[in-house]
């Protein structure tokens, strides 16, 4: 059949046929032995048979390589689709192969390549997805410098769901990175508020936390660690603003307190509206530009130093109208007022800020509180004081009256006098009651009371009882007058009988004359007058003498006996009766001393006519050379301080008699400036010619030299 | 400084000196009342303005503008507000200088002969010139004409305004007070208490009286109310042994009522009337001071110096630290301050 079919293989067996036959005839021919015949035979059959075997070695062979090829494919094909997580499209078991091992690899290679088609385009999903959700945890994680490699893709699994979860996360990362990118919005925007509220460079703030931050179109840093700094960059200024709003708030109050406390006008307050305003803001509701910049602070901080200055001088003001208000009513109810010296004592502390002046003034107010109770208490008493004192001043007056001998003669206003006279002896006749009186009255509250009644630093009963003393010594003379009188009203009964003349009527003895008139002038030293022999009660201290100079001088109500001066001289500039020895008249000759001494510089008549200096014009202090004289400049200094703290009555006592300077050393005595030269030249022949002003003879000066330019 | 050798000191006080000085001497300084802006005019017929700044202690000046007149510029006034300036001179007008608008200077008051010395009334909104023509006029500043002219006895050598006190001093020691509520008619006049040619009146800032400095080296402390007349006194001042200066100008303390006087002995001295005391001395300079201006708030004193016929001037501007009460405020502030 082998041979139908396969001509060439006839052939070939032909051949074979033919090429045997050959070979038997060139054996023939030859003469082989049949053995040897038998050898090449077998050995041509052999030969055969080793080629056949060969050839389905290998045929054997390729079978084995192609269904290794196949089960490759298959497997590959098994690993790509559970990567991908589906099935390939038609799939069969292995074992169930239809046809030829060829076909079955045939079908099979389209298919892989199909499925490795799908892959790569998968990977390639993945690779994009991944390269972002790389590139956004990069940002959020904040490597500066973020390395562009591959990122790993897991082979295994390239399945749809992983690709969506991939997405998911992907999502997710996204929405982080704008989540953060608002927040660092938002703090940016805080701080930038912030920044601008306290008056800071926004951008230096920032380039503190981050660099990137500052650059408005570049990448900004998203990490953790950036937006952990901005956080505790606006909490930073969060807490500064509030520290300096709080500061603010109090320096406002103070503020407000300080305008209250001295009325401040409401214009003054205008300036500072803008601050006040905020006093009970919130932090958040602070947003205006620099509103707690340092600078600002500092600006409020001034202001409320300043109004603080105002009110402590104010305060010191108040202490000493307050002072002088307690020594009024001192003054006015004859108690003695607190020591002074304790009172000067504070206000010195005051001044140099040891004690609160609110405290000093409490106490003063206490004090005068205090004060007025008693006055009040001792009101009652006082009246009747006045009026003792008064009949007193009235008792004396018609003491000294009643010596007048010429007290009838019909003058002017003699019948006024007499009426006088009259009230004046009901009223003496009183008295004694009314000292009796006073007296139960003054002993019922000291009991009450439990101290003294002093009446300007003295007893009131103690005066009592020496007016008592006084007025029973007093009477003790009328009687002895009265003898006296009667004695010789005797004797010129005995003349007038033995010469029959009338000698003129007796003056009093040593009785000194008083004009009627002068009676107003009793009133101007009440206790004085009490009686003629009552001496000045001595006083506690010098202090106290002190004052009484003063009340001399501001009142004349009491204090020393002033009858050797005139009242009005009382009220020049004391410091002329300090100085009286180096006070010298104009035109009195200048004495070595005086000119030694410079007290009272006269004016030099060679040029300028000595003007009248009147004594009372002048304020000898002011003349006092002083000039390049240290000592002297620091004395007048410290008085000026002493000045300021007391009364100024007190200057009397203060201007202390200028001592005589060893050196004066004036540079501009001798080179005296040319206008004051001209000036000195000029001004004898003055009087006679026009008046010309400086500036009229130098404009005149400048005319004539510019008119003599021009010529 | 040359010309007097190296003895002289021209700021023996080491006060603060405003620069550049002016070419000749000062003749009026005005401070602006609403800011620290300084007016200086000068015999070389320039004005100045300078911005005088301080911080801490120290001073510092910065020169702004100027304006010119034809012939010497003799005295100065500001408008109460701040936004001008009025100088006048021996060029027998007065010129308003709107200073904050920057604007040019425009003439608004004319006078016959020069002007000495001027003055802006803030309640009326006029200014008022006095001038050696023996007039004083009231002036619009819108208009021509003066509103009003007063014919004074004698040549007006100053005037001094303290609403509504005007206070004239001419020649020939007549002393005119004026009320501005009724300026035609003269209020007193009465003859100087001072012997001497007036150099420079100021009215209280009580309105209660005056102060007249004269030639002769003195000033008359002056009540205008009769019954007062007792607290009238005159005292010397810038006399040196046998030489006297004459008192050039007299300024009161805005806030403490205590006044400066200056004098051709080239020194400036505080008193305070009230207590008749003399408050500080400051020591001499080697020129005259023909005017000292005590300013707001009383920070600072300007005062000038001039000499005639030498060209060294200089305007010193000095911090009042140490004068009347508010030394003691200082020194409390600074003691609380250290004990913080």
């Amino acid at each position: 059949m082998a041979s139908v079919k396969k001509d060439p293989i006839l052939q070939v067996e032909s051949t074979c046929g033919s090429l045997l036959y050959e070979l038997q005839i060139i054996w023939d021919e030859v003469g082989e032995t049949e053995t040897d015949r038998d050898k090449m035979l077998l050995e041509l059959e052999r030969e055969c048979l080793e080629v056949y075997r060969r050839k389905v070695d290998q045929a054997n062979r390729c079978r084995a390589q192609l269904r290794q090829a196949i089960a490759d494919a298959q497997a590959q094909l098994a690993a790509i689709s559970s990567a991908l997580g589906e099935r390939p499209v038609h799939i069969r078991p292995s074992d169930q192969s239809v046809g030829s091992l060829k076909q079955e690899l045939g079908t099979i290679l389209p298919e892989l390549e199909e499925m490795q088609k799908r892959q790569t385009e998968r990977r390639s999903q993945f690779m994009v997805v991944l390269e972002e959700i790389d590139s956004i945890t990069n940002d959020i994680k904040g490597q500066g410098e973020h390395v562009q490699s591959k990122p790993l893709i897991d082979e295994t699994d390239l399945s749809v769901r992983k690709l969506e979860e991939l997405h998911c996360h992907l999502q997710a990362l996204q929405k982080e990175k704008s989540d953060r990118v608002e927040t660092i919005r938002k703090h940016l925007c805080t701080l930038y508020s912030h920044c601008s509220v306290l008056g800071m460079d926004f951008n230096e703030v920032v380039s503190q936390v981050n660099s990137t931050l500052t650059d408005p179109e570049g990448p900004r840093s998203l990490s953790d660690h950036t937006i952990k700094n901005l956080d505790a960059a606006v909490q930073k200024l969060r807490e500064v603003k509030i520290q300096r709003m709080q500061k603010l708030q109090d320096l406002a109050r103070t503020m407000l307190e300080l305008w209250n406390l001295m009325d401040t006008p409401i214009e003054e307050q205008q300036e500072y509206q803008h601050i006040t305003c905020n006093i009970a803001a919130s932090e958040h509701e602070i947003t205006a530009p620099n509103s707690l910049s340092e600078d600002f602070i500092k600006y409020v901080e001034a202001e409320v130093a300043r109004l603080d200055e105002v009110k402590a001088s104010k305060m010191k003001e108040l202490v000493l109208k307050k002072r002088s208000e307690l020594e009024d009513i001192c003054r006015k109810t004859h108690m003695l007022p607190v020591s002074d010296s304790a009172i000067d004592q504070t206000i010195e502390a005051i001044e140099s800020g040891k004690v609160d002046a609110t405290l000093v003034l409490e106490h003063l107010e206490q004090h005068i509180s205090k004060i007025k109770e008693e006055a009040l208490s001792r009101k009652d008493i006082l009246e009747k004081v006045e009026k003792w004192l008064s009949a007193c001043d009235e008792e004396s007056w018609l003491e000294e009256y009643n010596r007048d001998d010429n007290r009838y003669n019909a003058g002017r206003g003699a019948h006024l006098t007499l009426k006088r006279a009259e009230k004046a002896r009901n009223l003496v006749n009183k008295l004694p009651g009314m000292v009796e009186a006073l007296a139960s009255k003054t002993i019922v509250w000291e009991q009450e009371k439990g101290i003294e009644f002093l009446y300007d630093g003295i007893r009131l009963l103690s005066m009592l009882e020496e007016y008592n003393l006084l007025r029973q010594e007093r009477e003790e003379e009328h009687r002895r007058q009265r003898d006296h009188k009667k004695l010789q009203g005797q004797l010129i009964t005995e003349q007038e009988a033995l010469y029959g003349s009338k000698p003129s009527p007796s003056k009093p003895l040593g009785g000194k004359k008083v004009p009627r008139m002068s009676t107003g002038g009793a009133a101007t030293n009440r206790r004085l007058s009490l009686g003629a022999g009552m001496h000045q009660t001595p006083k506690p201290n010098k202090k106290a003498d002190q004052r009484q100079i003063e009340g001399a001088l501001s009142t004349g109500r009491r204090g020393l006996n002033v009858a050797g001066l005139p009242s009005r001289k009382q009220s020049m500039n004391p410091c002329e009766q300090l100085q009286s020895p180096l006070v010298r008249k104009p035109f009195s000759p200048i004495s070595a001393t005086v000119v030694a001494s410079k007290a009272n510089i006269a004016t030099p008549q060679q040029l300028l006519p000595t003007p009248k200096s009147n004594a009372v014009n002048e304020i000898s202090a002011f003349a006092t050379p002083v000039k390049n004289n240290n000592s002297i400049r620091n004395l007048e200094e410290e008085k000026m301080k002493m000045m300021m703290m007391q009364t100024p009555k007190n200057v009397a006592a203060m201007i202390p008699i200028p001592s005589t300077p060893a050196t004066i050393s004036v540079p501009m005595q001798t080179a005296a400036t040319p206008l004051n030269n001209t000036n000195a030249r000029l001004l004898p022949e003055k009087a006679e010619v026009v008046e010309y002003s400086f500036e009229e003879r130098r404009l005149a000066f400048m005319l004539q030299s510019e008119s003599l330019i021009h010529v | 400084m040359a010309t007097f050798g190296a003895t002289t000191n021209t700021n023996p006080n080491k006060s603060f000196e405003v620069t550049p000085s002016p070419a000749d001497s000062i003749s009026s300084l005005s401070f602006s009342p609403r800011a620290d802006i300084l007016v200086a005019t000068s015999w070389d017929n320039q004005v100045r303005c300078w911005e005088i700044s301080r911080s801490g202690n120290s001073l510092a000046s910065a020169p702004k503008a100027s304006i010119s007149h034809d012939q010497p510029v003799l005295c100065s006034a500001w408008k109460d507000d701040g936004t001008a300036v009025f100088s006048g001179g021996c060029d027998k007008q007065a010129k308003m200088w709107p200073l904050l608008s920057g604007g040019q200077p425009v003439t608004v008051a004319m006078h016959d002969a020069p002007i000495v010395d001027m003055a802006w009334i803030p309640g009326m909104n006029l200014l008022v010139t006095g001038s050696w023509d023996k007039t004083l006029r009231y002036w619009d500043t819108r208009q021509q004409t003066p509103v009003h002219t007063q014919q004074l006895p004698d040549k007006c050598y100053a005037l001094s305004v303290k609403h509504p006190l005007m206070v004239v001093g001419t020649a020939d020691r007549n002393l005119i007070v004026f009320n501005l509520q009724n300026p035609q008619t003269e209020f007193k006049r009465i003859v100087s208490p001072l012997k001497y040619q007036t150099r420079c009146v100021t009215a209280f800032p009580d309105q209660q009286g005056f102060l007249v400095g004269s030639i002769e080296g003195r000033v008359g402390v002056h009540h205008l109310d009769d019954s007062q007349q007792n607290k009238n006194f005159t005292f010397k001042c810038h006399r040196d042994g046998n030489e006297i200066y004459s008192v050039n100008a007299l300024n009161f303390h805005p806030v403490q009522g205590t006044f400066a006087t200056a004098g051709s002995d080239g020194a400036f001295n505080f008193w305070d009337k009230d207590s008749k005391q003399r408050l500080k001395a400051m020591s001499r300079c080697s020129q005259p001071i023909p005017a000292v201006r005590l300013t707001m708030m009383g920070r600072y004193m300007h005062m000038r110096r001039a000499m005639t016929g030498a060209k060294v001037q200089r305007i010193t501007t000095r911090q009042l630290l140490k004068a009347a009460s508010s030394c003691t405020c200082h020194r409390k502030a600074r003691s609380r301050r250290s004990q913080e």
